[in-house]
């Protein structure tokens, strides 16, 4: 059987509600206060989205596309027509022109936009349909609008009721998207024949004509092309080149007529009554043609006459060369140097200083002058463009470096800037807006100096084929990933390893109410490989909830953190190999559902990171003394977190040590700038977090002091050692009295998150002390060996410590860490260029 | 040895924390003199709050007092803390022999892994009111009071002598002694001095609609092996008892006779069952079919017999359910708001699932019975009639063993038997060789550690080191929900495992005129709405509680009066709620009738009530570090161990001032 909790069809759940919706009772005044129905506002209406939009999307009726019914798409470009006059929605994985609207562009709704838990996107509100097609194949294969792609693995009533993903190569396929000026051009195959599409919108003798055109690259066309269904009610009838349909919402009398025009073309408008399809003659490379759609009204005869007035088909392929820039102007930024907070909090110190009587806490304020002075890291603010001409929301998904040490990063809201710093001290930075309409993109990398952007729906390689510093080809790199219309399926980040192949992860359809998921596809929860030229994508391991953010090692060594939720007790690190099953079994897509999660590095416990970020090595050599070592990044906690690992054997176990720095948002995404060998980290507040900045990049800057921090944790049967990167004052390092351990277990189950459970009481909340007999401190102080006689394997252990450092620094005071296996004698200390 | 040499060695140290504590309770020993007198009893804080011209304890006239604590304070881990102080009057506090308060200001000490050797003095003050609370902080956390958690002593002779004396007054008033044993000159007059005292036994009407009159028998033959613990005791001895017990029940029984009620539905039984976990009766009572599930009683109630006092009569019991106090004003039970069929759910459920017992009826004689109920005493205790049983408490007060507190049957003679533990003798005894005066008055932190333990708040809420039962059971509820089929989450809609709060806090937390109405279930809008239960009332007790809890917590009834909320600030907070320029508290946190932005799992509190709710100082310390009071909590921790937070405009990214200039705006919001 299939573990999972969402276990009930809707029909069960209405009958039950009559029995347990009492229990919620208690009388409601306050309970549900209700939503203001202003139009919505916010920076997610202010934002100037470019030309195109990549979405999820709902249809006119806000129906996703489970339903199976208009022009929801699970994969949407909406493309602007006019000036936010029009909209053409085009499915990348069908290519199917899902539908084309007047009234507006499209609707700000959803996760992203207003935060809403459920909507997607969708046309305008009030968008007056032109035409619109059903989910299912654009084009056809061989005359045959059959679905060819097959269900998702798994029980019918937890999986997809539809298809996912994009239809075979050898049936058509997304090629990517070009940008010139305003004009919008769709590139894919359809069997053998490249094509090229493009929608635009005329206004002919006062009525609105959106037409698509078309032009075909290279192959001969030899297909159909679906153009319009009636979803909800309606007729339509064919007659040669033209057609008339009506259209209905789904009220009796409240149809509108569209007429429908084909002019450039050998072929045939056919239909049965509810499927309107363009069947092409064979077409030859290098031939345009156009279908046009002329609604608005109800004079039949104005509509006919507008639809068959449209402009000649041009040739698209003029509209593949790039074209002028849209967002002209730069902004130009001053960086902010950690020195300035760092001489802040000295002041703060000093001022309480020279009010301090006791002596004591005078002790105790020196200390911590000292460890403000002698700080081995500050964090800069590389200020990213917030006020910008073109309002865009700077919720920053994840940042990359080229050689020359230029900064991108990419939004939330689908942008990627690039940005030019001055020098060291961050003088001055220059942005400029690169790319636009990405769906969600919260991964970026680049790879031979070119930028690859991980949205929702591919991954696109963007090009500037005028070298303008603006994309005007989004490529889809590889668009292989399944997507449904659930607000919380999130994809993540995006790595390479040394071989060049690319990796990303994807969450589960997480409820709108946190708990169960919602309808699966074969990719929910996953971590994904695809090659260096993007033709081959594989899932590399399952049973992933929300992972926000992963990591790749200099030797290839792959690992994720996962957010607390249905099947994660707490947040993790796991590093897996090739197959691996992590956590959430309801996301395991194996025939046998797993029973007990992977073995992780380690746990982290939840007032540590509630939410994670993404995992980083150390690659540099100017970065103080932790070349080699992994880095983890909370969102949750807006912290950045030394990683300790040790391998005994094939385990690998460790834990986490906080870096004492402040971060002003949740940190996601870290890398290292090639050129001042720092840490640059990123990332947004999009979700619960304690950062409160919408989005920030930061430096985190080696001061060249000396550091003194855990860096090497090992247990055995007689204790635990813990490496410093520095030496320890002796005195305080070793009073065994300045240490203390607790440990603890998690249930492992559906519940979302889980308490602390006693390893001395199975089953009975709370936490045990671990006694430490003993310590020892080496000759050199750095490192201590805390005798703990009968150390057994524990999921959350918590080691604290109040130490001094010989050079006044600052030591963390906790190691969170998880012990998978005992062994006799002590394991290797990991670092990824130790070999 | 030299410093040198030291370090050389491996430092052998045993662990201090775990010997130190060892046999130790959790709390501080504390000793109160008064008049001349003194009296011991054991504080789970070191705080105190008695308005002026009340007795520190019950025991101690009321006037001018000293107070002494002594114990340790533990830490986990050896550190510098600071420790400081809010007092009236003269307050000195002393750890290892270290002056850490003197009234001078706050002071730092290093204190030990382990236990630390604390001791604290309190002169009231000469005026007014007289009040202690005593904080500490430390790098890892910001200031709190001194957690109950970090607090164990020994328990010394005189503190079990004053403990002692606590149980046996606690005894005589819940047994109701003074109900036969009447002195007019002891005893203070009817809703004055100790609220448990007087309070009436349930009202005997309308028995003949609701209970099986065979039960009813054994009831009164030997309540104690029905329900071990009860107050009412077994009246009758000899070998005519069984006779008079049936005699008694069908007089109990004359009246209307029962409608015919409804057929229990399986189904009502299944959805009662899920009922009976999620609103938390579990935590108080076992379930009707204990026996036959094995579960461990964890000291709740059992319901098995409910099935056969209320003969399958679903009505009865679900009309019991939805007001237990009807007839029983002090009844323990509280008032859940159930709905007609919340309650027919529930009684179903007991009703199916508990023992029927077929016996051989002894068949009564009402008028019998109607005689034995007046010169039995029934109505002593069940309708607060005059005395009419012997003999005067003077006498009682040297019975020792003899009567009421006879240890055996044989010393017993006629006198009801109450089924008394050794202790509970003891402590009747000790508290009878008194002089009855602590009857004439009480203390409201004293009410309150007596009701805690006596309404049971333990069964659903944590409370310092002590978990909920309801969370020991947890296992047990999940196998009565489990046999509904599992339900899809709605997004908003409750969730069966979120943690309960704990009342570690209460006191210092909760405005005392909220808490009153919260109490006693008069707060319509429930504050968190993601919790599977509901807060049932307990109206008779919650105005002592709530009192109880703030002195407990060395908080006066009222908070201070504020000054209007200050523009400037009231803008600040408007601003730092929010998304731009914000903490962005509205993602989760509805404000009044405006929703919560982006919610998940469900909404945290509504805005408008934290205000109501919430005493000012511990709205600041929530804000500061919401994980140091509620580990589980899902609320984000927004300033750092130096207070300052991420937004470092306005005010200077200092966080108390941030957070407040937040409350101030949210004192304006209706």
């Amino acid at each position: 059987m299939f573990t999972h909790t969402r276990t009930l069809v809707a029909l069960t759940a209405l009958a039950l509600s009559a029995l347990t919706a009492p229990a919620a009772d208690a009388p409601k005044k306050a309970d549900a206060p209700k939503k203001a129905a202003a139009k919505p506002t916010g920076k997610f209406m202010e934002m100037d989205y470019g030309r195109f939009f990549s979405a999820s999307i709902d249809n006119t009726q806000g129906k996703n596309p489970f339903e199976k019914k208009g022009c929801a798409a699970n994969k949407a470009i909406l493309v602007n027509l006019g000036a936010e006059d029009a909209g053409y929605a085009f499915d990348t994985e069908t290519l199917r022109g899902a539908g084309l609207w007047s009234g507006g562009w499209f609707k700000r709704k959803g996760v992203a936009f207003d935060g809403a838990h459920g909507p997607n996107p969708a046309p305008a509100e009030g968008a007056d349909l032109f035409a619109e097609t059903n989910p299912g194949p654009g084009w056809s294969q061989n005359g045959s609008f059959a679905e060819p792609r097959k269900l998702p693995v798994g029980p019918a009533n937890v999986m997809s009721s539809i298809p996912l993903g994009p239809l075979p190569r050898e049936h058509s396929k997304y090629v990517g998207l070009y940008l010139a000026g305003d004009r919008v051009t769709f590139a894919y195959t359809v069997g053998g024949a490249s094509l090229l599409e493009s929608a635009e919108l005329e206004t002919i003798g006062g009525v609105k004509v959106i037409s698509r055109s078309f032009t075909v690259v290279s192959g001969e066309l030899n297909e159909s092309v679906r153009l319009a269904d009636l979803p909800y009610g309606g007729s339509m009838k064919a007659n040669g080149l033209n057609a008339s349909l009506t259209l209905s919402k789904g009220k009796a009398g409240d149809e509108l007529p569209t007429e429908v025009a084909v002019q450039g073309v050998n072929g045939i408008l056919t239909t049965d009554g509810n499927v309107l399809v363009l069947k092409l003659g064979k077409v030859a490379a290098g031939a345009s043609f156009k279908v046009s759609f002329a609604h608005g009204g109800k004079d039949v005869g104005a509509l006919t006459k507008a639809a068959a007035g449209s402009a000649k088909p041009a040739d698209l392929r003029t509209f593949t060369k790039g074209g002028e820039g849209h967002w002209k102007q730069d902004v130009v930024t001053e960086g902010v140097l950690g020195e300035v907070d760092q001489a802040k909090q000295a002041d703060t110190v000093k001022e309480q200083l020279a009010k301090a009587t006791d002596a004591n806490k005078k002790a105790a304020l020196q200390d911590k002058l000292a460890e403000i002075l002698n700080a081995p890291y500050l964090v800069d603010n590389v200020t990213i463009p917030e006020n910008n001409p073109y309002k865009s929301w700077m919720r920053v998904g994840a940042l990359a470096f080229f050689k020359d040490g230029r900064i991108a990063f990419s939004t939330w809201s689908g942008d990627v800037w690039v940005g030019k710093v001055s020098d060291d001290k961050l003088s001055k930075i220059t942005w400029h807006r690169y790319a636009t309409g990405i769906f969600h993109a919260l991964g970026l990398t680049v790879v031979n100096e070119q930028l690859y952007v991980l949205g929702r729906d591919q991954i696109t390689r963007l090009h500037d084929l005028n070298g303008d510093g603006e994309a005007d080809f989004y490529e889809n790199f590889n668009n292989d990933v399944q997507v449904t219309s659930n607000f919380h399926e999130f994809t993540f980040d995006l790595q390479t390893d040394s071989q060049g192949n690319f990796y990303f992860l994807k969450g589960g359809p997480v409820n709108p109410g946190g708990r169960g998921w919602g309808p699966l596809s074969d990719h929910h929860g996953c971590i994904f490989k695809v090659s260096p030229d993007g033709k081959k994508f594989e899932v590399y391991a399952t049973g992933i909830r929300a992972p926000n953010g992963m990591g790749v090692g200099p030797n290839g060594e792959i690992s994720n953190g996962d957010n607390q939720g249905t099947w994660v007790p707490a947040d993790y690190i796991h590093l897996s190999k090739p197959g691996d099953f992590v956590e959430v079994p309801d996301l395991a897509h194996k025939d046998t559902p797993p029973t007990k999660y992977g073995t992780h590095l380690c746990w982290i416990p939840y007032d540590v990171d509630n939410s994670n970020g993404g995992q980083t090595w150390v690659t540099s050599k100017k970065w103080g003394p932790f070349e080699g070592r992994m880095l983890y990044l909370s969102y949750g906690k807006s912290s950045l977190f030394g990683v300790l690992q040790e391998r005994v054997g094939d385990v690998a176990q460790g834990g986490v040590v906080k870096f004492p720095l402040k971060f002003t948002t949740g940190q996601m995404r870290g890398r290292f700038n090639p050129i001042d060998g720092q840490l640059y980290t990123s990332g947004l507040k999009g979700w619960q977090t304690n950062g409160v900045k919408d989005g920030a990049i930061h430096r985190v800057r080696y001061t060249g002091k000396s550091v003194t921090m855990q860096e090497s944790l090992h247990v055995t049967t007689k204790g635990i050692t813990i490496g410093f990167s520095g030496a320890l004052d002796k005195k305080s390092a070793g009073d065994v009295q300045n240490y203390s351990i607790e440990q603890y277990n998690y249930l492992y189950s559906g519940a979302y998150g889980s308490a602390d459970y006693k390893v001395s009481k199975p089953g009975e909340k709370g936490t045990d002390p671990v006694a430490i007999k003993s310590v020892t401190v080496s000759a050199d102080g750095k490192s201590i060996f805390l005798e703990v006689p009968g150390l057994k394997p524990v999921e959350q252990m918590r080691i604290k410590m109040n130490l001094k450092a010989v050079d006044g620094s600052r030591v963390p005071d906790e190691v969170c860490n998880t012990i998978n296996v005992v062994p006799e004698k002590q394991g290797e200390d990991y670092r990824s260029f130790a070999k | 040895m030299t410093f040198r040499r030291l370090l050389a060695l491996p430092c052998l140290v045993l662990l201090a924390l775990a010997t130190s504590v060892f046999g130790a309770e959790p709390g501080l020993s504390a000793s109160f003199t008064a008049g001349g007198q003194t009296d011991v009893r054991t504080d789970r804080m070191l705080a105190l709050f008695v308005p002026a011209g009340q007795p520190i304890t019950p025991f101690l006239k009321a006037g001018p007092f000293t107070a002494k604590w002594e114990g340790q304070i533990e830490s986990s881990i050896r550190g510098n803390f600071t420790f400081s102080a809010e007092t009236s009057g003269n307050f000195k506090c002393t750890i290892n022999g270290q002056v850490v308060w003197d009234g001078t200001g706050p002071k730092t000490i290093q204190i030990n892994q382990g236990a630390n050797k604390i001791s604290a003095e309190f002169t009231s003050a000469a005026q007014g009111d007289s009040f202690v609370r005593f904080f500490w902080q430390s790098k890892e956390f910001p200031l709190e009071p001194v957690p109950p958690m970090a607090l164990a002593h020994e328990p010394t002779p005189a503190e079990q002598t004053g403990e002692r004396l606590r149980a046996g007054r606690l005894l005589f008033a819940q047994l109701n002694c003074a109900a036969c044993h009447a002195d007019a000159a002891k005893i203070p007059a009817k809703g004055q001095g100790m609220p448990e005292l007087g309070q009436l036994a349930p009202l005997l009407s309308g028995f003949s609609t609701k209970y099986n009159p065979d039960f009813l028998t054994e009831w009164i033959a030997d309540p104690h092996s029905i329900r071990p613990g009860t107050h009412m005791p077994k009246v009758f001895t000899g070998p005519d008892a069984a006779q008079k017990a049936a005699d008694l029940a069908a007089a109990l029984s004359m009246g209307e006779a029962p409608k015919a009620g409804t057929k229990p539905k399986a189904e009502d039984g299944l959805a009662g069952g899920a009922l009976f976990a999620n609103l938390g009766c579990i935590g108080c009572h076992q379930r009707p079919d204990a026996e036959v599930a094995g579960s461990p009683s964890h000291g709740r109630i059992p319901l098995a017999h409910l099935t056969d006092k209320y003969h399958m009569r679903v009505e009865a019991l679900a009309t019991f359910l939805k007001d237990p106090s009807a007839n029983y004003a002090a009844t323990r039970m509280p008032h859940f708001r159930l709905n007609d069929e919340e309650s027919t759910q529930l009684a179903t459920y007991l009703l199916l699932n508990g023992r029927m017992i077929k016996r051989k009826a002894i068949l009564g004689d009402a008028t019998r019975g109607g005689q034995l109920l007046l010169s039995a005493g029934c109505l002593n205790c069940h309708a607060g009639m005059p005395a009419t049983t012997q003999p005067a408490l003077v006498i009682v007060q040297k019975a020792e063993d003899k009567g009421c507190l006879a240890s055996t049957a044989a010393t017993r003679g006629t006198a009801p038997d109450y089924a008394l533990s050794v202790e509970q003798r003891a402590a009747l005894t000790a508290f009878l060789r008194t002089d009855l005066a602590s009857l004439k008055q009480d203390v409201p932190a004293e009410f309150a550690t007596r009701q805690i333990k006596d309404l049971n708040c333990i069964a659903c809420h944590a409370r310092d080191n002590a978990g909920s039962t309801w969370a020991k059971v947890d296992d047990e509820s999940r196998k009565l929900r489990a046999v509904l089929p599992a339900k899809e989450h709605v997004e908003g809609e409750p969730v069966p495992d979120a943690p309960v709060p704990a009342l570690t806090w209460t006191g210092e937390k909760l405005r005392n005129d909220w808490l009153v109405k919260f109490l006693a279930g008069q707060v319509e809008a429930k504050p968190r709405p993601w919790l599977i239960g509901r807060m049932p009332g307990f109206a008779h007790y919650a105005e002592g509680l709530a009192l109880g809890f703030a002195h407990q917590h060395g908080f006066p009834q009222q908070e201070p009066a504020e000054a209007a909320p200050n523009e400037a600030k009231v803008k600040f907070g408007e601003t730092l709620l929010g998304n731009s320029g914000g903490f962005n508290c509205i993602q989760c946190h509805g404000l009044g009738d405006q929703a919560a932005t982006a919610v998940f799992e469900a909404p945290a509190i509504n805005f408008v009530q934290s205000t109501e709710r919430l005493r000012k100082g511990y709205f600041a310390r929530w804000v500061m570090a919401p994980t140091r009071i509620d580990p589980e909590t899902k609320m984000p921790k927004y300033a750092d161990p130096e207070g300052m937070t991420q937004l470092t405009d306005p005010l200077d990214g200092k966080g108390a001032e941030q957070f407040e200039a937040i409350r101030e705006y949210l004192r304006t919001v209706k």
